[in-house]
């Protein structure tokens, strides 16, 4: 027995909603009808993330993506796809048969074809998923290592500079510097040692693109810097990684010993004469020796400190010789560039922030993963999209990008196209890809003072506007966050904020303020609560809660008392109870254990 | 294999990418493709791992299948996730596949060829190695079931294109 097609409807919630059971229903009634059960499997599916044009349902193997679904349709997908071998035309997402003509005439232009319905386009996880990591032929097979033949044998290194100038592709480490430029001025710069440098620190919390990279695909990041070695004439380089990665440092250092073996690192790389080694560093874990000077400080021995710039780090870096420091989406992103060529990376993404970006949508987000978007993607396609709405059904309060250096991006900015401009724009920043999503439950006061209470423990301490100024900015947000908050408290974090923008020495603490300042901007009112009021609308600040008890509705069963873990809650038997104010610890137990609602929190 | 040329290293991968195209890997025409990042594990890959395996040996199956690791596929709610790809069948993606799921993959998809309900995600982009390298979709021309197995080249681009 064996099938010819396979049908799969989706069964995520939002499908579901939309009668998907009864496609689903429909469609193997009509299969028996039609005499076809031996012909055709009907498959119930997780969710497709495409959900607003929900239901989907998918025919293998043709690949057939119908949508907008209707349960009344299931007859003519049978009647059709499965008898006759023919596509129901007016179902299908791409309605023209044009597909296959669009994608040949995009290959032809040398541009990439962006018709799918998936809203993701991957070229830094391109191997992600795909091929073992943990072997270089999968990745040979794969074009590996065809950029670097292609780099040493077919293109002068200022050749390979001028392809990724014209690429336009930028720094994804968070400041989106022009990678092509950084190249070019380590070559031009006067010496004969230089260095190459792969920041795979990822201290943002919430993000974990560079590991996943590195977990998945280590090989396309070690021809990258391979290629970057060529291009500057540095014949060493450094992965500077967190000990927290053990998996990822594993498999870099497997493919790195491969890599070895087969001649495309080390002396004389496939008889290019070409020399370039390269060894793994591991970083102890703060945030800090993220930041480029403060990392090779750290790479030399040292504790991890910025410095300040001028010099930049391509004149003046490691030991004081010229170096490249790229992240590791930047560098992922290099073989395909020199691949393809600049033609085809700048049809992806927007004219200034070409390329794609790879985001960890992480929060009150059902679909939450890696997801890699050409730029221009909105906010919107990929939180309700890709990342299929808020959890729960509650009501989308705002999304943190660029991490505990970035802000709040609000409803009402949703549609805005993602670039490195856009949003910078909206107060917030690209940052290195953490998303994280956020629902009426969050309150904000509460998430800046997370923020600031990370900033406080990874400031390193060497300069006072960020040493002092996290930390008093801390306290003020502590104290609003249990009902302790002045008046006066609001200005005073806005001056401390801009004070420690323009004086400090890095941008940690350049950055640090913008949680706090952003959300402030967004959500005044709800600062001012807590300052006023002692409330906090979201019910996240424990201490502004207060739980009490209905005496109309409590029939004075005891449940709650019984639960209560600090004894707090008394009451003759058949009485209304009450809560003792003073003791309560706000732990919520009391209206979890009421069956009549007679518990009310406020 | 040592150090190599230019010339060898061109050979090399024209090598494994005939092996590929042939549907066989290792000598294998069935491959089930488990997700072994960082999320994978933590959600209990290695065990969904030790599972498969002992079933497919337990099903005398182990000549016909390879059972490989790979990255993160970026599906990390419904972690663990396995790939297979086989002859007969579309290649598929299967998301939460705890170890209690791995007698039913063995049983209902391997020996019944039958696709497995409640379990399939949708692969989350197309495939640029696939389609760009060989002028769009048409080409890589797939005898249509075949589900044309891979060391990822086709088993993405099976995905990526129609059937014939
Ligand atoms: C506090 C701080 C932390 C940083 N952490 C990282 C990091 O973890 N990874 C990274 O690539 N860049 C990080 N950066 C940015 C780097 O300083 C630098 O801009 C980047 O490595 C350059 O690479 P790119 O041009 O490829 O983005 C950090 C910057 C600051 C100020």
């Amino acid at each position: 027995m064996a099938y010819k097609n396979f049908i799969l409807v989706c069964g995520g919630t939002g499908c579901e909603s939309c009668r998907s059971e009864e496609i689903y229903k429909n469609l193997m009634m009509e299969a028996e009808i039609q005499g076809l059960k031996e012909e055709v499997q009907v498959v119930r599916t997780g969710c497709f993330g495409f959900c607003e044009k929900g239901p989907i349902v998918k025919v293998l193997p043709q690949e057939s993506f119908y949508v907008e679904v209707k349960p009344e349709d299931a007859r003519e997908i049978i009647a059709e796809q499965v008898v006759k071998g023919r596509e129901v035309k007016r179902l299908l997402y791409d309605k023209g048969d044009g597909a296959a003509a669009a994608a040949a005439a995009a290959a032809a232009e040398g541009k990439a074809d962006l018709r799918s319905y998936q809203k993701q386009y991957r070229i830094v996880l391109r191997n992600c998923g795909v091929i073992d990591p943990e072997n270089i032929d999968e990745y040979i097979a794969r074009e590996g290592y065809e950029a670097l033949e292609k780099a040493l044998f077919e293109m002068k290194s200022a050749d390979v500079i001028a392809e990724l100038k014209a690429s336009g592709l930028r720094g994804r480490g968070g400041a989106g510097f022009p990678t092509g430029m950084k190249w070019e001025f380590t070559r031009a710069a006067p010496g004969t040692v230089k260095y190459v440098i792969c920041n795979a620190d990822e201290g943002d919390p919430g993000a974990y693109m560079d590991r996943a990279t590195i977990e998945g695909d280590p090989h396309s990041v070690i021809e990258a810097m391979a290629i970057c070695g060529y291009t500057v004439g540095a014949t060493k380089g450094y992965v500077y990684i967190r000990a927290e990665y053990p998996l990822a440092i594993e498999r870099l250092r497997i493919a790195i010993r491969q890599a070895e073996e087969y001649g495309l690192l080390g002396k004389d790389i496939l008889g290019s004469g070409v020399d370039f080694d390269l060894e793994i560093r591991l970083g102890a874990g703060a945030f800090v020796c993220g930041e480029e000077t403060a990392l090779m400080r750290s790479l030399e021995g040292n504790r991890g400190m910025p410095v300040p710039k001028p010099p930049f780090p391509a004149t003046s870096g490691l030991w004081k010789k010229p170096t490249v420091i790229n992240n590791v989406e930047t560098f992922a992103n290099v073989p395909m560039v020199i691949l393809r060529g600049s033609k085809w990376f700048t049809s992806i993404g927007t004219e200034k922030s070409p390329g794609t970006k790879v985001f960890a949508l992480t929060g009150k987000i059902n679909n939450s993963g890696l997801v890699e978007v050409p730029m221009g993607t909105t906010l919107r396609e990929i939180i309700f999209d890709i990342g299929g709405g808020i959890r729960n059904n509650r009501k989308f309060k705002g999304v943190q990008t660029g991490g505990p250096s970035g802000g709040i991006i609000v409803e009402k900015d949703l549609d805005a196209p993602i670039s490195y401009e856009s949003l910078t724009a909206l107060g917030s920043m690209m940052g290195s890809g953490g998303m994280i999503v956020m629902d009426e439950d969050d309150c904000v006061v509460d998430v800046s003072k997370f923020y600031m209470e990370f900033c406080v423990d990874e400031s390193c301490g060497k300069c006072a506007p960020c040493r002092i100024g996290t930390n008093q900015m801390h306290s003020i947000l502590d104290r609003m966050t249990k009902g302790s908050g002045e008046p006066s408290d609001l200005a005073k974090l806005e001056k401390i904020g801009q004070a420690m923008t323009k004086a400090s020495l890095c941008m940690l603490g350049g950055s640090a303020a913008n949680p706090t300042l952003s959300t402030i901007r967004h959500f005044r009112e709800e600062y001012e609560e807590h300052i006023r009021d002692h409330k906090c609308r979201a019910g996240s600040c424990k201490t502004l809660l207060r739980f009490s008890i209905i005496p109309e509705k409590c029939i004075g069963c005891g449940l709650c008392a019984k639960r209560c873990p600090v004894q707090c809650i008394a009451g003759e038997k058949k009485v209304a109870h009450v809560i003792d104010q003073a003791k309560c610890i706000k732990c919520g137990e009391c209206q979890k254990s009421c069956k009549f609602g007679a518990v009310v929190k406020s | 294999m040592g150090k190599m040329t230019l010339t060898q290293l061109r050979k090399h991968r024209e090598q494994k990418q005939d092996d590929v195209a042939r549907g066989k890997v290792e000598g294998k025409a069935i491959q089930v493709i488990i997700g072994m990042g960082t999320c994978g594990i933590a959600a209990g890959a290695r065990k969904t791992y030790d599972e498969i395996l002992r079933h497919v040996e337990e099903h005398g199956l182990a000549s016909q299948v390879l059972i490989r690791q790979t990255g993160c596929m970026g599906l990390c709610t419904v972690e663990p996730t396995v790939e297979v790809v086989m002859p007969g069948l579309p290649s598929v993606i299967y998301g939460k596949m705890t170890a209690d799921s791995a007698k039913d993959l063995v049983l209902k998809h391997l020996v019944g060829k039958r696709l497995l309900n409640n379990h399939i995600f949708d692969r989350p982009a197309v495939d640029i190695i696939g389609a760009a390298s060989h002028g769009g979709a048409a080409s890589v021309g797939a005898t249509s079931n075949s589900g044309a197995a891979s060391v990822g080249a086709t088993s993405n681009s099976a995905a990526a294109k129609g059937n014939d």
